[in-house]
């Protein structure tokens, strides 16, 4: 339900044949032999790239250009061994450094957004101030005759050509980076592609689980692991009270501690919850600091419109009941604040639970405010930290986000 | 467009498409606890020709169920709606169809639906020019006269508790299902009641844009101030500085842009909406709550900030 990267070698397999260009794109892994590639391209000049949705490859080394077929297999056993997982090798196309164009397409609410510069390829970064809505009249037909209704077809609603090589009114793009709308790949006209998107990073074991959960369910199940040894782990109802609840972990000066981003919501069954959170406990109780230093979770959301509290609670106090013993030994206090259909019912039985078992943080309702609880949270870990916590300066609590992938780290992907 | 005042007038008709018995037993709470003299929900589109049963108050009534839209005639005197439930992949054609007809507007409910299939909805209603909101929406709310979609709650505790059967000055919009009835809980809770509330969804492209539903604000005489709530991408918060800018709207605003936590991200990462992603600068949460504090809205930094805005409005 949203935009996501298409890998190099689907975008130019739907979008060649509209541009009046025969694909010869080859999708390579690290089990692609040096024969197979002989095979498929009579040429011996080739071209390598990683293709897992990277931007500024040539600026980071991850493309080779005027290679041969076993030179492209060394290449990606290098790239393999950094973590590397996809690639898309071509023919070279000989072409001058001047004729290398940049061109971006966007859907926005009224129309297509054109962006264009005659200063493409590797430095149009310190090209910027060129790159303008206005196109040259040649390539009019070729965008708006070809190029936009094949991207319309497919539901391709972002597409950047850099660089694109200009031969009279034909494009000929070298590199393409495009976004698919993923609520369009369950489409009839989508499915004989069988398009599956690119990661957008690469996945714990946990985000994978999730995933598959959400992928069985009409119900919208999410799970981003931030911190593996952060403090505060949450389990939130609701696109928008998730996203609140998270800024103000991040705006009372706590982000360093936040573990996870995720939501559920779209009414899901009180087994839908509970898979969800045994999931999220098992990585909690992985966790480094387990046995060191306290932890909270934040079980909240806004007022539901249509999600009944009393199920899904149900769901997550099953999936606590059953690691009640670890999580108390792991010094787990949990914090709930809750609104919408039978909600004093569920927040009666949570209350009960939590007391029970000596997780209790605190129980609120809808006569809160939304974002308390972060801020009961904060006095928790505060106090605790006082009353003998090892220290905090854990070099194991650095976040996973910056983890080294092929000597990139993620940041420098945008 | 339909204005808001001309909602609270004349009697409002509710054809459901698909089929969801708490939710449409929650619309018929409202209008009994509205003290209407009968339920707005008067056909269920659930491809079979017959009767459902549901409570009126302590009674029941008897809800026609109809094969297909086409089967249904319209009361000339009434205003209808359309509450759209199916699913994302059957909105494009069953929301055309319902604006080829005499609905005045409506609410899509699906999540899922193509960015693609919005944009045709949006495209014919420039001509149509109909109040739909949605794709992913929990619906549009005016106290005391409509209640439709899951806005305010489902139970009848919860719409008795919220009071939103009685009508005030402050207008809610969201592009979060949830957090459009917490923002509805906040005005309450300070003291307020409501004009109107509505929910955008939380797609790229809501058919109902915030810029149209700013106007429908500035339009609206009982409306005083509007609580507005967004997140990080997408660029409709600009179009709402360009309003400002063009003295198109004037009334007060109190907005909360919700998303600075994807700076704790190597990367912005995909949240919860499909909208919700800052790839670009000028997408992040931060950036579209400095625009909307330089055009001269009162914009929060923080929840708890908002909060306590709400609180002080008179």
């Amino acid at each position: 339900m949203s935009r996501v990267k298409l890998y190099e070698v689907d975008a130019k397999r739907l979008l060649f044949p509209a541009l009046n260009i025969p694909f010869h794109a080859y999708s390579a892994t690290s089990a692609t032999k040096a024969a197979e590639l002989a095979k498929a391209f009579p040429e011996e000049n080739l071209v390598v790239k990683i293709d897992q949705g990277v931007k500024k490859r040539g600026k980071q080394g991850l493309v080779k250009v005027n290679v041969t077929p076993r030179e492209v297999v060394s290449a990606i056993s290098e790239w393999s061994k950094a973590g590397w997982k996809h690639f898309i090798v071509e023919p070279v196309v000989e072409h001058a450094t001047v004729a290398e164009h940049y061109l971006a397409l966007e859907r926005t609410r009224d129309n297509w957004r054109v962006s264009y510069s005659e200063h493409g390829g590797v430095e149009i970064e310190s090209a910027w101030d060129t790159v303008a809505d206005k196109i040259p009249d040649d390539l009019r037909s070729a965008i708006y005759d070809r190029l936009i209704p094949a991207l319309e077809k497919y539901h391709i609603v972002f597409l950047e050509m850099n660089p694109v090589v200009i031969r009279g009114s034909n494009l000929f793009p070298l590199d393409m980076a495009a976004e698919i709308d993923s609520a369009a790949l369950g489409l009839a006209e989508l499915m004989p592609y069988n398009i599956i998107p690119v990661q957008d990073h690469a996945h714990e074991p946990s985000e994978v689980a999730v995933a598959a959960l959400d992928a069985s369910t009409p119900a919208s199940l999410k799970f981003r692991l931030i911190n593996p040894n952060g403090r505060i782990w949450m389990f939130l109802s609701g696109g928008g009270a998730s996203l609140v609840l998270a800024d103000e972990v991040a705006d009372q000066g706590m982000g360093d501690e936040l573990a996870n981003y995720g939501e559920y919501s779209g009414a899901p069954t009180d087994d839908d919850v509970y898979a969800y959170t045994k999931v999220i406990l098992f990585q909690i109780l992985k966790s480094k600091i387990v046995n060191h230093k306290s932890i909270a979770i934040i079980v909240a959301g806004g007022v539901a419109n249509f999600t009944d509290v009393k199920k899904t609670f149900s769901g997550l106090i099953r999936a606590l009941d059953e690691m009640k013993e670890n999580l108390t030994v792991a010094k787990v206090k949990i914090f709930v604040r809750r609104g919408g259909p039978n909600e004093a019912a569920g927040l009666a039985a949570m209350e009960k639970f939590l007391k029970e078992s000596d997780l209790y943080g605190s129980v609120h309702g809808h006569e809160i405010p939304l974002t308390k609880v972060v801020t009961e949270v904060k006095e928790y870990l505060g106090r605790s930290l006082s009353q003998g916590d090892s220290s905090t300066g854990d070099p194991s609590n650095a976040r996973v986000g910056t983890a080294k992938l092929g000597g990139v780290s993620p940041k420098e992907f945008k | 467009m339909i204005q808001i005042q001309q909602i609270r007038e004349n009697p409002n008709k509710i054809i459901v498409l698909g089929d969801h018995e708490p939710l449409i037993e929650s619309m018929l709470d409202f209008d009994y606890l509205s003290g209407k003299p009968e339920g707005s929900v008067v056909g269920i589109v659930t491809g079979r020709r017959g009767y459902a049963k549901y409570f009126w108050g302590r009674g029941e009534v008897l809800i026609p169920t109809y094969e297909s839209l086409q089967s249904i005639t319209h009361d000339p005197r009434s205003k209808y709606w359309f509450l759209n439930l199916l699913s994302g992949r059957r909105v494009l054609s069953s929301t055309l169809e319902a604006q080829s007809t005499n609905f005045v507007g409506g609410a899509v409910f699906g999540e899922n639906t193509p960015e693609l299939h919005a944009l045709e909805i949006i495209k014919k209603n420039t001509t149509s020019s109909k109040l739909i909101v949605g794709p992913a929406s929990v619906g549009l709310l005016v106290p005391g006269a409509l209640k439709l979609g899951p806005i305010g709650g489902i139970t009848p505790a919860q719409i008795e508790e919220s009071g939103i059967t009685k009508a005030g000055h402050v207008a809610v919009m969201s592009a979060s299902g949830g957090m459009t009835n917490e923002l509805i809980n906040i005005a309450t809770t300070a003291g307020h009641k409501l004009s109107f509330a509505l929910s955008f969804g939380g797609d790229r492209f809501p058919i109902l844009s915030p810029r149209e539903a700013f106007l429908l604000a500035e339009g609206d005489p009982e409306t005083h101030t509007v609580l507005y709530y967004g997140e990080l991408g997408g660029e409709d918060e600009y179009e709402l500085v360009k309003l400002k800018e063009e003295g198109k709207f004037t009334k007060q605003v109190v907005a909360h842009i919700a998303g600075t936590v994807a700076d704790l991200f190597a990367d912005s990462p995909q949240f919860g909406h499909a909208k919700a992603k800052a790839d670009k600068a000028h997408v992040t949460a931060v950036a579209k709550r400095d625009a909307l504090q330089a055009a001269g809205f009162q914009v929060s930094h923080s929840f708890a900030e908002f909060i306590e805005l709400v609180n002080k409005l008179k």
